[in-house]
């Protein structure tokens, strides 16, 4: 009896002592006296996990190829044919390419109005459903990456940094289940908010802030963006409206959407380091195809 | 004092392994078992509740700690402290079940974390959630209980026989062990 009241006390007092730490974290924000704590984590950890990775990554690509082995076959097959025609385009562009690039400077408006990436590979990936969906990059600051900054791969928008070490960062995806992303109906332009569904990055939960607008399924959803691209971007395809939840009497309207990236299987992905020079205050949405189409 | 460090250690190990194998693995379902959660579920069953929520606040410290942590620091402390006691408490009430203690458990931890989640972590609970994503982690937890519970407890239990329910399995070592010298 006497050990159980121990038991109990003790439990009590941990569990205590972990809403201690939740409500201090939480209520202090950037500036947690527990961040110099994560920090250190991070540097530690990060470090331990890029060794960990290299060894695991192996591994991981062998049980991936056994997974993808009966489509391998044909997949290369269709890639060899490909590959043939690649050629052929590739001799013919060389010769073009020269002359473009005597046109691109004489524009002077290359290095202007792009937004600049650096590539990351994915190390670590932690999944708790209805938790939190977040991965491990194997850029730092000494690369610039700094909190709040957009993750997004060749496919679309994957995320945000959160927590960035001396050569690893944190970055939470959308999917996770207590991330909100500012988004926009392509088309009607109408504002909404990206959430996770909960479904492992499967699925995002689009909650449209008009509800007498129409949203049907195969709508694009692109982000927001806010002052200087923190955290989001503007103009990053999001997903692809799947299925719209009826809520009649509702002052908002649900869509479920499938995210374009696959956040499910990250490997490669990009930091957005610094936004375009150009303030994108006005530009409401940006011209289709420099960011927006590349899908 | 040492075995606990010991066990501490291969926690950490184990979380590193989680995050950067385990969980990348191209698993049916997308889904992948809680390695972590487990091994403090057969501490918590070697070495009963109070033992298993210190174990089990430890381990989810160092979850909050270790790199792809994007919530507030002690969500996943509460979640494993509250599994570890539970199945501290559960194994020494009836210490006959252990094994379905330990798939018990294995189910019921990440219903823990979405809870968790839901309350604390500022996340929105939806129907979606608890068909789709809780399911395949709650089977593969099951699936990879037997054998992770076993091994935990295996390694808590080689250092130190004065257990919960070890009595006989102890007269019986101290036997063979009395029979095995010279």
């Amino acid at each position: 009896m006497k050990d159980t009241r121990q038991a109990r006390a003790t439990v009590g007092l941990l569990l205590a002592s972990a809403l201690v730490l939740m409500t201090v974290d939480h209520r202090s924000g950037e500036n947690s006296p527990l961040g110099p704590l994560r920090g250190a984590g991070t540097a530690v950890f990060g470090a331990v996990e890029q060794a960990g990775a290299s060894v695991a990554r192996p591994v991981v690509r062998f049980f991936e190829a056994v997974a993808a082995a009966p489509e391998a076959q044909r997949r290369i097959e269709e890639l060899r044919g490909e590959n043939e025609r690649l050629r052929y385009a590739l001799a013919a562009q060389a010769l073009d390419h020269r002359r473009s690039a005597e046109l691109h400077r004489l524009l002077g408006t290359a290095g202007l109005g792009g937004y600049e990436v650096v590539p990351a590979q994915v190390i670590a990936r932690r999944n708790v459903p209805g938790f939190e969906e977040a991965v491990e990059l194997d850029v730092g600051s000494a690369d610039g990456v700094r909190p709040e900054m957009t993750v997004l791969n060749g496919d679309g928008l994957v995320g945000r940094v959160v927590q960035v070490g001396p050569s690893t960062s944190t970055a939470a995806l959308i999917s996770a289940p207590a991330s909100s992303v500012g988004a926009r109906l392509e088309g009607s332009g109408e504002i909404g908010v990206v959430r996770g569904a909960g479904e492992n990055g499967r699925l995002l939960h689009f909650r449209l802030l008009d509800s007498a607008t129409p949203i049907t399924r195969g709508q694009r959803i692109v982000s927001f963006g806010s002052q200087r691209g923190v955290p989001y971007v503007a103009g990053v395809p999001i997903g692809v409206v799947e299925r719209v939840e009826a809520t009649p009497g509702e002052l908002t309207r649900i869509a479920y959407a499938r995210p374009y990236a696959d956040l499910t299987a990250l490997n490669v992905v990009g930091v957005v380091v610094r936004p375009p020079a150009r303030n994108p205050r006005d530009a409401v949405l940006p011209p289709a195809g420099q960011n927006g189409a590349g899908r | 004092m040492n075995r606990d460090a010991l066990s501490a250690g291969l926690v950490l190990l184990l979380m590193a392994v989680q995050v950067t194998f385990v969980n990348r693995l191209p698993l049916p379902g997308d889904a992948a078992p809680d390695l972590v959660l487990l091994a403090v579920v057969g501490y918590a069953l070697a070495r009963g509740a109070r033992a298993g929520a210190v174990m089990g606040f430890t381990a989810g410290l160092f979850g909050d700690l270790l790199p792809p942590a994007a919530h507030e620091m002690g969500q996943y402390a509460l979640v494993l402290c509250l599994v570890g006691f539970v199945a501290g408490r559960w194994a020494e009430s009836r210490p006959e079940a252990g094994l379905a203690v330990a798939l018990g458990c294995a189910a019921l931890g990440p219903v823990v974390a979405v809870v968790v989640g839901v309350v604390f972590g500022g996340a929105e609970a939806g129907v979606v959630a608890l068909t789709g994503g809780l399911l395949p982690v709650m089977l593969y937890n099951v699936l990879a209980a037997p054998p992770m519970v076993w091994a935990a407890t295996r390694v808590v239990r080689g250092r130190d026989r004065s257990r919960v329910r070890s009595r006989e399995r102890g007269a019986r070592r101290a036997g063979r062990l009395a029979g095995g010298r010279p």
